[in-house]
């Protein structure tokens, strides 16, 4: 016996219609049609789907000109107050006031919302009647339509929903025990979600910022960086289209990442590829990061700006608005720039000879010398190099070490934390995130040191352009200044827990860690 | 939650019929819609295709049982019947052997705030200690009337009853059963009513269809829509919803998924 509860939903075979279910269910006395209507149901989640990642679905039901969002968990359940809303959903913080809003934005931050499936849905009423000729059970004869953005429609099997009536529970089970086990139709989940994305080809988690390459310990050298670089160009060219048309800031974040991770497995991975594959691309990839520079520095302004604002003084807080239309319209401008860029037909070419490069059988040139050694050891030798490294010059700053010197070792941390992530996949997942943690606490701390002063320098560069003539202009330049002062002042805050933020990288447990994980395996 | 009471002390007067077909319709704009029918002899329930019997009626009554476990479905989406039962008509001694005996059916219907936008209570005739906590559980009480002078002196004494308890909720009153050839029923629709109850202009005309519902066990709204009585119902629904605060359409969307 199959267990069916009430509320089930089953797939019909081909040949059932409204017509062969009345018969199934009794005849016309058992058995009647109702009404009929058409809803159109749409998914959507960030690129990254971070809905999906927290166990929820969002969705948007059409019917007769209204529309509501629904957010459900991943069983179907609503998880907050359904939400009247008519336009297709794309920022958050444009949702009307709710409960979903909050949820949604908190999760999606400054993503937004794309679709992901559309559904289509004509739906035929059926009442199961008892012998009073009362609705005992309600049907539901639903066929499907899917389609997406970028694929055509594609039927979804046609399925029969069953919706209990109150105080009527024993006749539905019936209808299901019916259905589940004298017809043997197989039951469909009440949520259309995976389904639909399938069908329009799709994959909850197809696309993640997490650099996930599988490895195998034995695996060589050479394997392994040219699966580690597939990857990573398959991240590039996955956000390219999204950079271009500037869908949200995120597209960009995760290309230039992108990119920073192909320079340092390309030069950090030493002695593998072939020479001259390195140098090639090792400078087609920093021109093409330089590419993506000035947008994001402009992005990262503007995604700062809110929390910048409630820095100053209320008063002041509104004299910032100049500055952010200035700050918007370059903005605009390099985003202008970096689209053609991005879409020139030289940007094309380099992506493309690259992962035709990474995907050939036999790489152009010599290999390098270590380009056989098994990737756990030369994975293992070289991250320990990196670790020593850091270590040393960390140790060697002093209060009154030169900023350059705190930007240097900003560096090396950064490619310290790229190699660990490459190849993550060889080595025991738990002792690796508690070596992960202080190591990316750390960079938070340098980060901000080094960021601050290049936004501080950069506002007052900017300060420059603003127009002074008049009191408004005025206004914000004094604004810029103050928070110029801010920003300096942030900065400072970074230099002091610098020493706490190193002490606890350069830890003895931590230690024994690295030396257990990469000294001894690089052996 | 809104609660609209159907009442008369007179039997008789198209109050069930009203109940029904008002349910009907409220239920039909999208507002989740329970008519209880407190009736003993069950009529709304027979109207409606549900058996008149509740299970532990008595303890449900005593609050002791959860009365969302008794409420029924009926063929109308967003439209829900808490049926009739035999033991409804020892209501009366039954609450009277409550504490606060005057508030029972308010503290009842509390629960379902968050599953109904309006419950529609279907009165029996009489005025006693039901009719009482019928009037303190509403927010506004409904009076079918029939046009005689006989019927609009009952409707003064109930007000005066009212007044008496301190009983705030607004008193709405209609004409019911208008038969447009007896000159006395247009003289009385036409002459004024007392000042404390607040008269519709919408009136139900004296039909065949609404004798038929019997026949039919459906509202009006449902088989006669367009007929004369049918559209009457919607004036009158529509009269109530301009009213009655709170009864606007509802939020509800039915959809599949
Ligand atoms: N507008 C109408 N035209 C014709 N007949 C009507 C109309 N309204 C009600 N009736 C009929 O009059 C009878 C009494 O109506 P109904 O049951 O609605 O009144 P009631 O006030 O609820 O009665 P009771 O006090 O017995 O509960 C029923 O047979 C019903 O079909
Ligand atoms: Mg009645």
């Amino acid at each position: 016996m199959n267990s069916a509860s009430p509320s089930d939903s089953f797939l019909l075979p081909d040949d059932v219609d409204v017509e062969r279910l009345i018969e199934l269910f009794g005849g016309p006395g058992c058995c009647c049609q109702g009404h009929s209507a058409d809803f159109s149901l749409c998914y959507f989640d960030s690129f990254d789907w971070r809905l999906n990642s927290a166990g929820l679905r969002l969705l948007q039901v059409t019917s007769d000109g209204s529309a509501v969002l629904r957010l459900q968990s991943a069983d179907g359940e609503q998880v907050v107050e359904p939400l009247q809303s008519v336009a297709e959903p794309a920022w958050p913080a444009d949702l009307p006031d709710s409960d979903l809003r909050l949820r949604v934005s908190s999760l999606l931050e400054m993503r937004v919302l794309l679709p992901l499936a559309r559904v289509q849905i004509e739906s035929i009423g059926l009442a199961l009647l008892n012998e009073d000729a009362k609705t005992v059970v309600r049907l539901q004869l639903l066929s499907l339509l899917c389609d997406s953005p970028d694929r055509e429609s594609i039927a979804l099997g046609p399925r029969l929903r069953l919706i209990p009536v109150r105080g009527y529970t024993a006749e539905s089970q019936r209808a299901a025990d019916f259905l589940a086990n004298e017809m043997v139709w197989p039951k469909v989940p009440p949520c259309l979600f995976e389904e639909a994305l399938t069908a329009v080809d799709r994959a909850p988690g197809d696309y993640s910022s997490k650099l996930k390459v599988a490895l195998r310990p034995k695996q060589t050298a050479l394997e392994a960086q040219r699966e580690i670089l597939r990857a990573l160009s398959l991240t590039i060219e996955r956000n390219i289209p999204g950079t271009r048309a500037d869908l949200d800031s995120e597209f960009l974040h995760d290309l230039r990442v992108a990119i920073r991770r192909t320079r340092s497995a390309l030069t950090q991975i030493k002695l593998v590829l072939p020479e001259p594959v390195v140098k090639e691309y090792q400078q087609r990839f920093a021109r093409l990061g330089q590419v993506t520079g000035p947008t994001r520095d402009l992005d990262v302004f503007l995604l700062e700006l809110p929390g910048l604002r409630a820095a100053l003084p209320p008063a002041m807080a509104a004299d910032l608005d100049a500055l952010e239309v200035h700050v918007r319209k370059a903005q605009r401008s390099e985003q202008r720039r970096l689209k053609r860029r991005l879409g020139s037909p030289a940007t094309g070419a380099m992506v493309q000879a690259w992962r035709e490069l990474l995907d050939a059988p036999r790489l152009p040139g010599e290999p390098g010398a270590l380009s056989s050694l098994p990737v756990a050891q030369l994975a293992s030798q070289q991250i320990w190099r990196m670790y020593k490294r850091v270590r040393k010059a960390g140790r060697a700053i002093q209060p009154d070490s030169p900023a350059e010197a705190l930007h240097q070792l900003r560096k090396d941390c950064k490619k310290l934390r790229y190699l660990i992530e490459f190849f993550r996949d060889i080595y025991p997942a738990k002792p690796l995130k508690r070596m992960l943690r202080p190591l990316k606490d750390l960079l938070d701390c340098l980060g901000q040191f080094q960021d601050r002063e290049l936004q501080a320098e950069w506002l007052e560069g900017l300060s420059a352009e603003l127009d002074r003539s008049d009191p408004q202009g005025r206004r914000s330049l004094m604004a810029t200044g103050a928070l110029v002062a801010h920003l300096l002042r942030d900065q400072h805050l970074a230099r002091e827990r610098f020493a706490e933020r190193f002490a606890r990288f350069d830890a003895a447990d931590s230690h024994v860690l690295y030396r257990r994980l990469f000294r001894d395996r690089g052996a | 939650m809104r609660v609209l009471g159907i009442y008369n002390i007179k039997g008789g007067v198209g109050k069930t019929a009203a109940a029904v077909n008002i349910g009907h319709l409220a239920a039909a704009d999208g507002l989740r819609t329970l008519i209880w029918d407190l009736d003993p002899q069950g009529a709304a329930t027979f109207y409606l295709r549900v058996k008149p019997k509740v299970r532990g009626s008595k303890r449900m009554l005593l609050g002791k049982r959860d009365l969302s476990d008794v409420l029924k479905g009926t063929d109308y989406p967003h439209l829900d019947l808490l049926p009739a039962d035999f033991s409804y008509r020892n209501m009366d001694l039954l609450f009277g052997g409550t504490k606060k005996p005057t508030t029972r059916l308010r503290r009842l219907l509390r629960p379902l705030a968050a599953q109904y936008d309006l419950v529609v209570l279907d009165c029996p005739p009489s005025i006693s200690l039901v009719s009482e906590n019928i009037f303190r559980a509403v927010d506004a009480l409904l009076l079918p009337t029939i046009p005689t002078p006989l019927s609009l002196r009952t409707l003064e004494q109930l007000l005066d009853f009212m007044a008496g308890h301190d009983l705030g909720s607004p008193v709405l009153t209609f004409y019911s059963m208008v038969d447009r050839r007896k000159q006395l029923h247009q003289d009385v629709v036409a002459s004024p009513v007392d000042a404390r109850c607040g008269v519709l202009s919408t009136t139900i005309p004296y039909a065949s269809e609404v004798e038929r519902m019997g026949l039919e066990r459906r509202p009006v709204t449902a088989f006669a829509a367009c007929s004369m009585a049918g559209r009457s119902y919607q004036a009158l629904w529509t009269e109530l919803k301009s009213q009655v605060a709170g009864l606007q359409p509802g939020a509800v969307f039915d959809s599949p998924y």
